[in-house]
């Protein structure tokens, strides 16, 4: 073969090694060409390049996670977190769009048309459904449809459910606090800022998300409330039978201790369950012991009384003409509930029977100025400044704008209009010797589990004296025993109260309706060492309308379960230990 | 490098480095592009790098093999050779017997193995073009035989496999035979004439499947529709910009999450631009400069002319191949398929550049005892 070399120049090796070279010379201008372009790119371009390529998998998306939980008193969980999955979609990845909105309309039950125009758009990100129904998401990621991805969110849970409905609130898609606790506590529940820049991968799934959510969950406030779920259970429950009872429009209930303020019950019906809270009437929502204000009628006769005997006007024994069941001032005419006709009472039959008439001259003897001033010291007529949202503030007239008619009214709790809760701070007040107590419903604020912040219970003043209080107590303790009250009577405990039956204003004819009552009582337990208020309202009870017959009954079933809850020794108790030893 | 030291060795030890280090590279890459997708495709991000690492293997065997085996015998070969492959390529046209991967049929598949005839043809048409060079070293001014005989063997094989088809490995056949006919001494004329000759075929090829003319096009102007067939070069471009000079790290390319295509086969330049910056792209480049003039200089120094032009045959296809695959990752090339010699996912065309590399080592044993 080595001969062939020499016998042609084409062939010889100098000719050979002279192509070669221009070959040579042929890849090394490729190569050239190669190392220009890798510094165009590399280097000229590479500001420009690296925007662009961060611009398409650098996404800023608002995450909802980490959101506080709320407790009751005992740590019990009442609202947390559960991980749900939303779908979102990358429109411009899709490209049978029409297919695919109608894939995941079916499998979302969504309006196709809707889902079509939202891949029609020309972003990169569209939420398709936020925290999805979790059988319907498993299913649709079977599917694995390009362009569709899913981000797991935590999603709000109430885990009791219905149980304290009203007053925990709820809130919107984006963890945002609508009402209740949830609004009311809001900025220390939501945590850390939630906007976010995540990576994402050219199908659209979100990278390194775990380690966001840890982030996230830096720093997350828990709020602990004063409620006790297993009271604010028995009050629910007792409630509810009895507004299902009456045929009653609705009702409501707090237990809260007198000393302290803190609420450990606020039971309303109807309830509603914050998990789907868009499936109820928005009049289920509103939490009416601190929004609403009413007319209280006779269980508000105790405060006049406490104002009275406070001033050193009249004693427990004093004795006052009731008219016999008629009384004309100016132009109006007032009488007494069930057409009774009482004489002379003494103050503390006043109360126990329920004298309007009585209470008037009882208010009389304290005159406008005087009665005014101290429905300004039991906290009427301005908001308490409760920890929840939306506190109404009643109405107290001035007293230029009273009429001549004015003071009889309230003295029988008409042309007045108080919250719930501030009728159970005032009788609180009653009940602990004289001192209002602002209510409050957060008992500590928890920051990584540990206790950050501590509310302590707070004086608003000085209302009436020990020696007051303790004569009102002993009235109330005879409305029980062996007045309009006998129903909420508690063997082997000492109870004391006070019944309410408000005629209600028809808003149609300006004028008390014969038809539309307002049952309530009110009263503590034990009466001379109170540990629990309780204020139960039935709003239009059908069969019976007396506040001594519909609403006391369920004071006294709230009372009797939650002082054995709370192991609150009963005379009976002490009696059957006596036998044992 | 002194021909003391090439006798220590007793091969080209430069090249023999150089290769390592293309594989170990082509490891570390393999890994880091593809175990995102193994991950997802396979549930194990190891999936594809344990494949890559035993083709790596088997080749590495074929290189010893090829090494240790006189490269004359190559020649007696290659009749036998030629008839194989062509009853491969033939074969893989049979549905029964290969499998059909968006819409070409390239590999033939035997029980859980599949080969691309493709690939064996790249060594094939080298060892004939060598042979033949040899053999007609006295009409090389020929037209009828000197050149045309060339001509026919190519034409069929180069059809054969436009068939399947494969556009890209048969340009880079041509293109190397041509080369290699140039270098022979073949008229330039003649070459010249084949090519225009040629042009009016491949302008048809292009225009009758609507991909390759998206691909020409595309690759004209890739940013005319980013969405669609402009995708693949964007998504290259942006890896190589984010790369710049240092690279984002290695393990650390954004581009590879699905954004670019075949990132651990026809992309992997571009993730090595990515994660390894300008440095890494132009030490890739360096090392395939090094190994193309080794095996120019092998060539060179050849003991006969037919390990001359089996040297500068085995060179141009696995330099053009790498030029060509950083080329299309770098946008001056239209997209075309072909892979990364020593980096890319192995498969067929490792064990035949492994095989390649072999004999070219082999050839300059032999250098060195002349």
């Amino acid at each position: 073969m080595r001969n062939h070399k020499s016998k042609s120049s084409v062939t010889s090796p100098q000719a050979v090694k002279g192509r070669l070279a221009m070959v040579s010379l042929f890849l090394t201008a490729l190569g050239l060409i190669l190392v220009g372009r890798l510094v165009q790119l590399q280097i000229i371009q590479h500001d420009r390049l690296a925007a662009q390529s961060d611009r398409q998998y650098l996404r800023t998306v608002e995450i909802t996670s980490g959101r506080g939980n709320i407790y009751d008193r005992n740590r019990n969980q009442l609202a947390t977190n559960i991980q749900v999955e939303s779908v979102y979609a990358d429109p411009k990845s899709i490209t049978d769009k029409n297919n695919t909105a109608r894939i995941l309309a079916t499998a979302l039950k969504l309006d196709p048309k809707t889902v079509l125009k939202k891949l029609k758009s020309d972003r990169h990100f569209v939420w398709i459904k936020r925290k999805g129904e979790m059988n319907a998401v498993e299913k649709l990621k079977q599917l694995g449809l390009s362009g569709i991805g899913f981000i797991a969110e935590a999603k709000r849970y109430y885990p009791k459910r219905k149980l304290a409905a009203s007053t925990l609130g709820f809130v919107g898609l984006d963890n945002q606090g609508l009402s209740g606790v949830e609004h009311f506590h809001h900025a220390v529940l939501k945590g850390n800022p939630q906007r976010s820049v995540l990576e994402k991968d050219a199908r659209g799934r979100f990278l390194w998300t775990t380690a966001y959510a840890q982030e996230i969950n830096k720093g997350k406030r828990d709020v602990v409330l004063t409620l006790d779920e297993v009271i604010q259970f028995i009050a629910e429950r007792e409630l509810k039978k009895q507004v299902q009872e009456y045929q009653a429009k609705s009702g409501l209930a707090i237990v809260m201790d007198p000393f302290t303020g803190a609420i450990y019950a606020l039971a309303s019906a109807p309830e509603f369950n914050p998990n789907n809270y868009s499936a109820y009437p928005k009049s289920f929502w509103r939490n009416d012991a601190v929004a609403s204000a009413y007319e209280p009628g006779s269980i508000f006769k105790p405060i006049v009384a406490a104002a009275t005997l406070e001033e050193g006007l009249a004693g427990p024994d004093d004795i006052f003409f009731c008219e016999n069941g008629s009384l004309q001032i100016g132009k109006s005419h007032i009488g007494e509930a069930d057409n009774h006709q009482f004489g002379w009472l003494t103050l503390r039959n006043i109360i126990a029977k329920s004298s309007n008439i009585g209470a008037i001259k009882i208010a009389q003897k304290l005159g406008k100025d005087r009665f005014y001033g101290y429905m300004q010291k039991f906290g009427f007529g301005d908001k308490l400044g409760v920890d929840l949202p939306g506190e109404a503030s009643g109405s107290l007239q001035t007293l230029p704008q009273w009429s001549g008619l004015s003071l009889a009214s309230m003295s029988f709790g008409h042309e007045i209009a108080v919250t719930p809760i501030q009728m159970a701070s005032a009788i609180a007040t009653i009940a602990n010797g004289g001192t209002l107590v602002r209510p409050r419903m957060t008992q500590s604020i928890l920051k990584n589990g540990a206790i950050e912040k501590t509310f302590e219970p707070e004086v608003m003043q000085s209302v009436l004296s020990e020696e007051t209080s303790r004569q009102m107590i002993n009235i109330l303790k005879s409305v029980v025993k062996n007045g309009t009250g006998r129903k909420a009577a508690i063997p082997g405990f000492e109870v004391a109260g006070k019944t309410g039956t408000a005629q209600k204003i028809d808003p149609a004819t300006h004028s008390y309706s014969k038809s539309k009552y307002l049952a309530s009582f009110i009263g503590f337990v034990p009466a001379d060492a109170p540990r629990l208020v309780i204020l139960v309202m039935i709003d239009e009870p059908q069969k019976s309308y007396w506040g001594g017959e519909v609403a006391a009954p369920v004071f006294q079933r709230i009372a009797r379960k939650t002082l054995r809850y709370l192991n609150i020794p009963s005379s009976l108790d002490r009696v059957f230990v006596l036998d044992r030893v | 490098m002194s021909s003391h030291r090439k006798k220590q060795y007793g091969c080209d030890s430069t090249l023999a480095w150089t290769l390592a280090a293309l594989i170990l590279a082509g490891i570390v890459m393999v890994f880091s592009s593809s175990a995102v997708h193994a991950q997802e495709t396979y549930q194990d991000s190891f999936y594809l790098l344990k494949r890559h690492v035993v083709w790596v293997l088997l080749g590495t065997g074929l290189l010893i093999f090829a090494r240790k085996f006189d490269y004359h015998r190559w020649e007696k070969l290659t009749l036998p050779i030629m008839a194989a492959t062509f009853l491969l390529l033939l074969a893989v046209m049979v549905p029964a017997l290969s499998k059909e991967v968006g819409g070409a049929r390239r590999w033939l598949t035997l029980g859980g193995f599949s080969l691309q005839p493709s690939e064996i043809a790249k060594f094939t048409v080298i060892l004939f073009i060598a042979k033949s060079m040899v053999k007609r070293a006295d009409k090389l001014k020929s037209f009828a035989y000197g050149y045309l005989p060339n001509l026919i063997v190519l034409g069929i094989f180069f059809l054969l496999i436009l068939l399947q088809p494969d556009f890209g490995t048969a340009m880079i056949i041509s293109i190397v035979a041509f080369l290699m006919l140039y270098v022979a001494g073949i008229q330039k004329k003649f070459l010249f004439y084949s090519v225009l000759a040629v042009i009016p075929f491949l302008v048809t090829a292009v225009m009758g499947a609507a991909y390759r003319t998206r691909r020409i096009l595309s690759f004209l102007d890739p940013w005319a529709d980013p969405s669609d067939t402009g995708f693949q070069a964007i998504q290259s471009f942006l890896a190589f910009g984010r790369g710049g000079i240092w690279g984002l790290g290695l393990g650390d390319s954004r581009q590879k999450l699905f954004y670019l295509p075949e990132a651990h086969t026809d992309f992997i330049f571009s993730v090595i631009g990515e994660e390894l910056g300008i440095i890494g792209t132009l030490g890739i480049i360096l090392l395939f400069g090094i190994l193309i003039w080794r095996g120019f200089v092998i060539a060179s120094q050849a003991k006969d002319l037919y390990g001359t032009h089996l040297a500068i045959g085995l060179t141009l296809l696995v330099g053009l191949q790498a030029l060509t695959n950083m080329g299309v990752a770098v946008g001056v090339l239209p997209t075309k398929g072909l892979t990364l010699p020593f980096i890319s996912l192995g498969g067929s065309s490792m064990l035949i550049t492994l095989l390649c590399m072999g004999v070219l080592l082999n050839i300059s044993d032999h250098s060195v005892r002349r």
